[in-house]
């Protein structure tokens, strides 16, 4: 160090404090300020253009910040890449699908022909029969709900096929995702040029035969009743595939299958739960191709009690690992159930018979067929389910692939492009989006049009989708549907294909049921949420608008979805959180065709609650505490309950609760308790399923229940599925009657529910 | 004891104790860094390695000559 | 003792640095690099490590605290040695934040390197136990074909749960860079008069030492 350069450090130190010419401000005092001011400035910014977002994400706290940065991250490392759908040129065109009520097999038929008969035997519930181990559960521990239920129980066969599906006979436009024309491809490698219309080719499915004469999507519709009990022999024949279709690369590699109920009050060897499955009966995954199972839905309420009993259930795959890709692939089915009980103090007749003529008068007129199966006109499942259609250039990409389960020609694994499955329906495992689609279908057919008389008709509302979730409106519109993509939109927000540009509400929904069966009160609504596997009923009457008008003959009205979904985490726009205006994508067409009579009634009040034990909050520091949380393995995202992965040989034990105990998910038959389901946070939201009952939910994120939050208004029923929006958590009270064995209970996004997040619990004697 | 030797004094303990502190800390996060990166046992052993050259080094130095004894 | 109290004293002296200027870059370098390690972390970590990650951040922060002192203390103290006789300002400060940059994001790539490391570690040993009770190969469709001798199973999910681990580590270390950048310009800003201290100012008593202070202000040696 020199003197030379410790005086021009001192005459750059005096220059540093000298005045700039401009500001007066000694530099080093402007760089201060400048640095005080850029922070504020960036703080500012950073705060108005984030904390809206986490706040709607629910995740403005210390921790979800970082969950939030975390989230992105995770969507820059994990590669999950969606196809962008051909554009359906005309919707609405196709004549929406209402299933016809399966027929049961004659009983003649089933006790002379049939080698293995449905009966309450040692080893007659499945193919596997009498192993000589009773532990294995190959017998149905209840043959009747009620003792007054026949002996002999109706008996469906549905087989499981491979066979073909097609959502829509329109032209289709092959479009990328800003909305432009490309190209497309066929099964024979031939490519078309971009701007080419192309019929769209049928899909492969796994469907349900409900002894037609092929596999449908949705499969058969079971109308059941209670007090009549009944078995659905599932058979297992996917390996058959007599038609020799491409099966793709999604749907369980071994064409196992396991079959549940949703929800039924089930015995869990008729369940089709993978605790279960895995432990007994099949001891693997599910049922494997050539077995079959014999499922038996008593059709009996919980503990007998009329108060328990619900009015639709739905079944579908429930494989281990594979249920979202099975069920995408089809295996779904709807299962209305009607109530034939007689109460006079509210009426002659049964109380929910699927005539309107009798008990609480719900819309429905009833015709008994031969078979001994009934349909009922004006009463209609809805089943809702995205999809996505290959475009022939999206990488097939996801942790499977690195299983060999689907090698391709010459033992080639994925990844890998498929153009010759150009417009069939394209699955991946995606747990960390989730997987929605961006065609929208209603009983498989895509944008169908019903018509519909000016009546009430009673809607059983159902998603069957694995990640989306829903909220519906009733709305008429000035001009038709337009193609979201000429309406400029692009990316994500070409997901549902149309909008509805001066689409306004016009008619409400009148509330009847939620997933537990019907509400003690009706009540009017303007739209609700349907999240995956939830259920909701309700009345629409056709026969005026809300304003009192009375509709025209032609007039068209659309159910539409106002929820933008862009990923399976949760919503970005919906009523409740950010409305988007021009978020409005119709999905069915009602067109009023007419007049007819109607001797339905508007219902003041319907079922009344279940039971719960005045004092439950006495049970709050011994409840079990199940934390729904993410994490990472495996090159993925997995989804996990208290810190682990599903192990399907285990029950899981509670978080520590107030009682500092750590209980099992272990229950006696006949008990009680109080369950806590927490969302671990991440910004995630989560439809949690439990099996076997419903529960009642007595507190959302520590206030007691009724009055239900104002984001879930149907909080005050019994529901099989408890919605969590991020951060929430709720307790439950839940029972666990007549059965005993093991149970599962796990989150109904099904690329969560693949990548782990389930947990066993069983009812112990 | 003088006041003026008082205030240097007590800098250098405090100075030394700090630097005591920081080196304790910088261990520990030396320490979890090498433990994340699962290179313990490498680490060890090039601790060890280094160890037994040093000991090497000591004990193979050549030695002074002893004093030869004089006659007095 | 007194000896080594009197070296300490001594080079401490030496250096000739602001302590607190040091600190201070190490503080908000540290805490800043962490929220990313965090987020990391957070995206592709072991469940095993699963903690509140605000109460993780706080935790791994300070822990590496004095790794970033001492990555700031030589940057500066290096920009001094190799730049301090330049004329051209720009050149002494920009030559000394780049090496800030280039000292702490090379210690915050090596954290996360680590910390990658461990939840490889652990999720290796959770595939072993989950896979046991999944999918596995043997489990194909009728009529496939297993393709024996290559990666697939346990293996595939070990080497995706690797490339995941470089991929996030590749993102954190551009975003590292990034940040450090911003985050060094922003407290030289704030500190730009107390950087370096002339290492040729004589020793003071301590009542002189407010004095000394007031009159030199940041003297670049």
């Amino acid at each position: 160090m020199n003197e030379t350069s410790i005086e021009q450090t001192e005459n750059e130190t005096s220059r540093l404090d000298e005045p700039t010419k401009v500001t007066q401000l000694p530099r080093r005092m402007f760089l201060k300020l400048g640095a005080v001011g850029a922070a504020a400035v960036a703080v500012g910014t950073t705060s108005s253009l984030i904390v809206p977002e986490l706040r709607r994400k629910g995740l403005l706290s210390a921790n979800g910040v970082f969950d939030a940065s975390s989230q992105a991250l995770a969507a820059l490392v994990y590669t999950e890449v969606f196809p962008t759908s051909p554009l359906i040129l005309n919707p609405f065109s196709d004549p929406f699908v209402k299933p016809k009520a399966a027929s049961p097999v004659p009983y003649s038929m089933w006790s002379n022909d049939w080698k293995y008969k449905p009966g309450p035997g040692i080893g007659q519930q499945n193919s596997y029969g009498d192993t000589g181990d009773p532990t294995d559960n190959n017998t149905h521990q209840r043959w009747k709900g009620y003792d007054t239920d026949p002996d002999i129980p109706l008996v469906y066969q549905i087989k499981a096929e491979v066979d073909t599906h097609s959502f829509t006979t329109s032209l289709v436009l092959p479009i990328d995702k800003n909305g432009r024309p490309t190209k497309s491809f066929d099964a024979s490698g031939k490519v078309y040029p971009a701007g080419t219309k192309r019929k769209l080719p049928d899909s492969t499915i796994y469907g349900f035969n409900g002894g037609g004469d092929h596999a449908t999507f949705p499969g058969p519709m079971i109308n059941a009743e209670y007090g009549r009990p009944v078995i659905v022999r599932f058979e297992n024949h996917l390996d058959e595939n007599v038609q020799q279709l491409d099966v793709q690369d999604f749907g369980a590699p071994d064409r196992s299958l396991l079959i549940h109920l949703h929800n039924g009050h089930t015995a869990p060897e008729s369940d089709g739960n993978p605790h279960w499955s895995m432990t007994k009966g099949p001891h693997h995954h599910g049922f494997r191709t050539k077995d079959w199972v014999d499922q038996l839905y008593l059709n009996w309420p919980a503990g007998s009690d009329d108060l328990e009993k619900q009015s639709f259930f739905w079944f579908h795959d429930h494989r281990m690992d594979h249920t979202g890709s099975n069920v995408y692939k089809g295996m779904v089915g709807l299962y209305p159930i009607y109530d034939p009980k007689e109460d006079l103090s509210v009426g002659p007749g049964g109380l929910d018979m699927g005539d309107e003529n009798q008990g609480y008068r719900l819309p429905g007129v009833r015709t008994n067929n031969l078979d001994g199966s009934f349909d009922v006109e004006y009463d209609v499942p809805f089943a809702l389910a995205d999809f996505r259609l290959d475009d022939g250039v999206t990488m097939h990409q996801d942790i499977h692939d690195t299983q060999g389960e689907f090698p391709g020609p010459n033992g080639l694994d994925t990844p890998r492009t498929h153009p010759e499955w150009w417009g069939k329906t394209f699955y991946k495992h995606f747990p960390s989006h989730g997987f929605v689609g961006d065609i929208f279908t209603v009983n498989g057919v895509a944008y169908p049009v019903m018509e519909v008389k000016r009546r009430k008709y009673r809607f059983r509302f159902l998603d069957a989708s694995v990640s989306r979730i829903y909220e519906l409106k009733l709305m008429s519109s000035s001009t038709p549907p337009k193609a979201a993509r000429d309406l400029g939109f692009t990316g994500d927000d070409l997901q549902g294909q149309y909008r509805l540009p001066n689409g306004q509400q016009c008619m409400q929904f009148l509330q009847i049921a939620t997933d537990g069966g019907l509400i003690p009160t009706p009540f009017l609504r303007d739209s609700f949420e349907l999240w995956p596997a939830k259920r909701r009923e309700f009345i629409v009457d056709f026969s005026k608008y809300q304003d009192g008008t009375t509709p025209d003959l032609w007039d068209e009205i659309y159910l539409t979805n106002v929820m933008k979904m862009p990923t399976g985490r949760m919503w970005t726009n919906s009523s409740r959180s950010i409305p988007d205006p021009a978020y409005k994508v119709p999905m069915v067409k009602f067109v009023i065709t007419g007049d007819a009579d109607d001797n339905s009634l508007v219902p003041t009040k319907l079922r009344d609650l279940p039971f719960v034990r005045q004092d439950w909050q006495t049970l709050m520091n011994q409840r079990s505490i199940f934390e729904v949380e993410r994490g990472a393995l495996g090159g993925e995202i997995e989804w996990l309950i208290n810190g682990d992965q599903f192990n399907p040989f285990e029950v899981a034990t509670s978080l520590r609760n107030p009682a500092r105990k750590t209980p099992l998910a272990q229950q006696k038959m006949g008990s009680n308790n109080l369950w806590e389901i927490r969302n671990g946070g991440g910004g995630w939201v989560h439809p949690f399923h439990l099996h076997m009952e419903e529960h009642r939910t007595m507190m959302r994120n520590g206030k007691i229940q009724p009055p239900a939050d104002s984001g879930h208004p149907d909080d005050i029923s019994k529901e099989d599925l408890v919605a969590l929006d991020p951060g929430e958590s709720t307790i439950i009270y839940r029972q666990f009657r007549d059965f005993v064995g093991p149970y599962v209970a796990h989150c109904h996004n099904l690329a969560h529910e693949d990548h782990a997040m389930m947990f066993g619990w069983e009812i112990i004697p | 004891m003088s006041t003026t030797t008082d205030g240097p004094n007590a800098r250098k303990v405090a100075t030394a104790i700090i630097a005591l502190v920081f080196v304790l800390w910088t261990l520990a996060a030396v320490i979890t860094l090498v433990y994340w990166s699962g290179t313990v046992l490498w680490v060890l052993g090039a601790i060890a390695l280094v160890g037994f050259i040093w000991i090497l080094r000591v004990y193979l130095r050549p030695s002074a000559p002893e004093e030869t004894p004089t006659d007095t | 003792m007194d000896t080594t109290f009197t070296r300490l004293d001594g080079a401490q002296r030496r250096l000739s640095v602001y302590w607190l200027t040091i600190a201070f870059f190490a503080v908000v370098i540290a805490f800043g690099d962490g929220f990313w390690v965090t987020s990391v972390q957070g995206a592709v970590g072991a469940i095993e490590r699963n903690d509140p990650p605000f109460d993780r951040w706080l935790r791994d922060s300070t822990l590496m605290l004095p790794l970033f002192f001492l990555a700031v203390l030589a940057a500066i103290v290096l920009g001094r040695r190799w730049f301090g006789g330049s004329r051209s300002r720009l050149l002494k400060f920009g030559a000394t934040a780049l090496l800030m940059v280039l000292f702490t994001s090379a210690l915050a790539i090596t954290e996360v390197a680590a910390s990658s490391a461990y939840d490889y570690r652990l999720q290796s040993r959770d595939l072993a136990s989950v896979h046991a009770f999944h999918q596995t190969i043997a489990d194909t469709a009728p009529g496939a074909t297993t393709t024996t001798g290559r990666c697939v199973g346990i293996c595939a999910e070990k080497q995706l749960t690797l490339h995941s681990h470089m991929k996030a580590l590749r993102i954190a270390s551009v975003v590292l860079l990034l940040s450090n950048i911003v985050l060094v310009l922003w407290v030289m800003a704030l500190r730009s008069d107390r950087i370096w201290r002339s290492n040729q100012v004589p020793a003071r008593a301590p009542s002189e030492a407010a004095v000394g202070r007031g009159v030199t202000g940041a003297v670049l040696s």
